[in-house]
């Protein structure tokens, strides 16, 4: 019995070696009683590995089903959080846009002032001069004059030559799927200030299931 | 993915069994598995690398998970009972199953690393080089690992029966 190439026994079997090297292994292996006992060893080895899962392991019943359904959770999951962000990045957008007409309408340039206290607050539907055109501002500040909207001149009273405009707050409100939610206009005083809605269309997976899936 | 999940979920659960020795760890391991690899499927570019992503992914969760628990693979617990009996085998299907048992009890018995590559070399036929990706291991550790690994098993299972072949 060679010892080194008694060792050689697994690198043959896995087809480590070369063509040359397998050779010269075979024809040890014709003469060596104990590598052809451990060949075969190794050969019922392999086939018991072979066939170990079937016989011994059989897979937990529903396991594929109940991963399919917790995959299907994690996506629907992922779906209202993408519909919670695209909620609150359209209502950051409106914000923006009202935000900065506000801002714009009370600069010291703007034309207009922010009501004094104890004052009463402009009806913005009914103030003349646009924040965009300080040359409107013929009305006298803290005296805000009724404008009606529809007639787009200046109220009774004032010259004909003011130029009256109306400055209106618009936000696009874009939603990243519009699948996934509904938004919905929601009437205000201030026809300058929108505002909507938005409803995601899914349900968290729990309330779904909860709620029957209304 | 039904068809993914059907053929991928078995042989999940199958190495994950050999990772944990444990039914319920295993069982919980194949299910984070799939969840993290559904997270992340956008990073699979070939899907024939499917079955070595899903191992690679099943090994690091669960070293992850020993991490946590401050445990040693070594130190998971061996199953105290045996799986449940596959009904109706027939005779020699009876006596190959004493010996498939005690093939497994051998390779539960290796040393974790050894246990890993022998399963995926013989029983998943993944070449040597996925079993390293999977593994994070070098191409030459899973030569090392598999040749000590076979010469182990073999000096534990000096008398063993010898396994018929299928009977399908």
């Amino acid at each position: 019995m060679n010892r080194r190439e008694c060792d050689q026994l697994d690198d043959y079997l896995l087809g480590w070696l070369s063509p040359e090297e397998a050779a010269a292994f075979e024809r040890h292996l014709a003469g060596c009683p104990a590598c052809r006992r451990e060949h075969g060893l190794q050969r019922s080895i392999d086939q018991a590995l072979a066939r170990q899962d079937t016989l011994l392991d059989p897979i937990p019943g529903g396991l594929v089903e109940r991963i399919r359904r917790q995959v299907q959770a994690g996506d629907r999951r992922r779906a209202t959080g993408r519909n919670w962000l695209a909620a609150i990045a359209a209502t950051l957008v409106i914000a923006v846009a009202v935000g900065g007409w506000r801002v714009n309408r009370l600069r010291p340039n703007g034309g207009e002032h922010a009501a004094a206290p104890g004052q009463t607050q402009e009806s913005p539907e009914s103030l003349a001069g646009s924040p965009a055109d300080p040359s409107a501002g013929s009305v006298p500040a803290g005296k805000p004059t009724l404008v009606s909207p529809d007639a787009g001149g200046p109220p009774s009273g004032e010259p004909a030559s003011t130029p009256t405009k109306r400055a209106v707050a618009s936000a696009r409100v874009v939603l990243a799927d519009p699948s996934q939610g509904i938004v919905v206009p929601v009437e205000t005083n201030d026809p300058k200030v929108t505002m909507v809605w938005i409803y995601p269309t899914f349900k968290p997976a729990a309330q779904a299931g909860a709620s029957g899936g209304k | 993915m039904s068809d993914l999940l059907e053929e991928f979920v078995p042989r999940v659960y199958l190495f994950a069994l050999r990772l944990t020795r444990s039914r319920d760890e295993a069982e919980d391991l194949t299910q984070e598995t799939f969840l993290q690899a559904w997270r992340h499927r956008a990073r699979l570019r070939d899907p024939r690398a499917a079955r070595a992503w899903l191992f690679s992914i099943a090994v690091n969760l669960w070293r992850s998970r020993l991490r946590r628990k401050g445990r040693s693979e070594q130190a998971a617990e061996l199953p105290d009972e045996p799986g449940p009996r596959p009904a109706n085998l027939p005779e020699e299907d009876l006596v190959a199953q004493e010996d498939v048992r005690r093939v497994r009890e051998a390779i539960d018995a290796l040393p974790a690393r050894q246990r890993e590559v022998v399963y995926l070399h013989a029983c998943e036929a993944l070449p040597l080089r996925e079993i390293a990706g999977v593994l994070g291991i070098s191409l030459e550790a899973v030569r090392s690992s598999l040749s000590l690994a076979r010469k182990r098993l073999r000096r534990q299972l000096k008398d063993l029966n010898g396994v018929r072949s299928p009977t399908k």
